[in-house]
């Protein structure tokens, strides 16, 4: 999976593009390093180039959400469709998430 | 009574049964008649007369009595009276009767008339009664069937609103659980599973994350190890060299010697503890890393297949849903059909009153039967004693008994008619028997 960082301010941008699985833990952990960053306040995560996601990658969003609360982070999922959609639905990550 | 009248009651009989062995007979009879004399005298002129007026009435009876003729007739001038389409009879328009209205007296006719009439009228309102009975019990019978039909179709609604109460609900540990019930739970379930998946997951990489950072830290730790042992053979180089340069000062370098083995022992000591440390920490390394590739392989088994059936078992108890809703319009129009098919039944069962118009249709008709048969009785009684002996016609009545006789095509008709025939005047007609035992005062009457 490709991961590209945008600076907004207080806010930082992350679009993913491919296939969000397993193999990714160890990328994804500069989103991780990003909600510990003081100057961070919020994160948006895009989806929208995303066509496959595992449950391992579900597990990766959990922890994102864990640190974001305990650094005062709004952590928002952007542009889940298809299979990503459905993954958020039944995982209900409308109640965990700010789904945009 | 003058007369006593012969009645050949076995000829009359036969004549119903059989076939051209008594037409044979008939016809001899006959020819014996026409080749009589033609007596002309009161009776025969009388006779004409009363025939003439009588004639056409005795043309519509013989008309209507049946128009099929006599098996046995062969020749038409014989039996005149027989011919269903007889024309109206006088001398005049008839002239080959002549002889026949001579010989034979009206009177006598009549009379000869009354006994078939009324034994077939009397057949006639007995089978009637009969049919309207037979009628009465059948509709009876098909009545007691329409209501068991009803019946049968009203049980069988009820049969299929049992199979879809029963379709829409479940029974689990004793308990009636309907359908969306069971939706609910299953999908409460399957919830909780999902959320356990997930849960899962998020620790299984929180520990990745967690031996990333340790196998890190190993690395490291074996870095410093490098440099212990690089720094420790650059340590007893040292000391070698300070060994010499001891040697070299002689008696003064003799202390100095002295250190330098120290050193180099001391270095060889460090050197062992970093050989075992490199040990312990390839020992930790491993395990860490086999950590690694068993969480690995719990990480990667990707678990959203299972989270995926959680929606193909929404679409399945959805459509489970949509099944009984079906099933709640067909049970619907089930209900709706049966009520209509116990409307029907009802309906049916008020039409068969037709019934009922049928009784006063035989009732209405047996009773004016009844009054023609009395009337015939009461005639005839009225009649007999003016009848002359040899003026009644037995021919005629012959005829005619034969005549009606083959027209009854059900043996039962023709042995009741026999039997009446047989029975005129002894076992009914009531009003025969008193008028005439008035007018005898006890001679010898044979009746009919």
């Amino acid at each position: 999976m490709n991961i590209s960082q945008n600076l907004l301010g207080t806010t930082v941008e992350f679009l993913l593009s491919g296939k969000f699985t397993f193999s990714d833990h160890d990328s994804f952990r500069t989103i991780i390093e990003k909600i510990k960053d003081s100057n961070t306040k919020s994160v948006i995560i895009d989806f929208s180039g995303v066509d496959f996601i595992d449950s391992a990658a579900l597990g990766m969003l959990l922890i994102a959400r864990e640190e974001g609360d305990k650094y005062a982070v709004q952590i928002s999922l952007r542009g889940a469709q298809g299979q990503i959609e459905k993954m958020f639905k039944v995982s209900k990550f409308d109640s965990l998430f700010t789904l945009i | 009574m003058e007369a006593v009248l012969k009645e050949d009651v076995g000829i009359s009989e036969e004549n119903i049964k059989s076939d051209s062995a008594d037409g044979e007979l008939l016809v001899d009879v006959l020819e014996e008649v026409n080749e009589g004399d033609v007596t002309e005298g009161d009776s025969g002129g009388q006779a004409d007369n009363v025939f003439a007026e009588g004639s056409s009435d005795m043309q519509r009876l013989t008309e209507e009595s049946g128009s099929a003729e006599l098996e046995s007739q062969q020749n038409s001038s014989i039996l005149p009276l027989s011919e269903h389409n007889m024309k109206f009879c006088t001398v005049e328009n008839a002239p080959e009767f002549k002889e026949f209205l001579a010989q034979n007296s009206a009177l006598g006719a009549w009379v000869a008339f009354s006994r078939p009439s009324s034994s077939l009228i009397e057949v006639v309102c007995s089978k009637l009664n009969d049919a309207a009975a037979l009628i009465e019990s059948s509709t009876l019978e098909l009545n007691e069937k329409f209501k068991e039909l009803a019946s049968g179709a009203r049980s069988q609604s009820k049969i299929v609103q049992q199979v879809v109460d029963r379709s829409n609900s479940l029974e689990v540990d004793g308990k009636e659980i309907s359908i969306l019930e069971f939706s609910d739970i299953f999908n409460e379930s399957l919830a909780d599973a999902i959320e356990k998946v997930l849960r899962i997951s998020k620790l299984a990489i929180s520990m990745v994350y967690s031996l990333d950072d340790a196998i890190e830290a190993i690395q490291e730790i074996e870095k410093f190890n490098g440099r212990i042992q690089a720094i420790n053979k650059q340590t007893n180089l040292l000391s070698l060299n300070a060994t010499i340069e001891s040697a070299r000062a002689g008696e003064a370098g003799k202390g100095f010697a002295v250190v330098s083995d120290e050193v180099r022992s001391v270095s060889k000591e460090i050197n062992i503890l970093s050989v075992e440390m490199s040990e312990k920490i390839g020992q930790v390394g491993n395990s860490v890393r086999k950590g690694y590739e068993t969480l690995q392989e719990v990480a990667t088994t990707d678990m959203s297949g299972s989270i995926r059936t959680k929606d193909t078992l929404d679409i399945l108890m959805e459509a489970l849903i949509n099944q009984t809703e079906e099933f709640k319009v067909i049970l619907g129009d089930a209900a709706a059909q049966s009520e209509k098919t116990s409307q029907v039944m009802s309906n049916m069962i008020v039409g068969m009153q037709f019934q009922d118009k049928t009784m006063q249709y035989v009732q209405n008709s047996v009773n004016s039967l009844t009054d023609i048969n009395y009337a015939i009785k009461y005639i005839y009684g009225k009649t007999i004693p003016d009848v002359k002996e040899g003026e009644f016609n037995e021919i005629f009545e012959d005829d005619f008994v034969q005549k009606i006789s083959s027209h009854l095509q059900l043996s039962e008709f023709k042995q009741d008619y026999a039997t009446r025939l047989v029975n005129y005047g002894v076992s009914g007609g009531g009003a025969l028997s008193i008028s005439v035992q008035e007018a005898d005062d006890g001679d010898d009457i044979e009746l009919f």
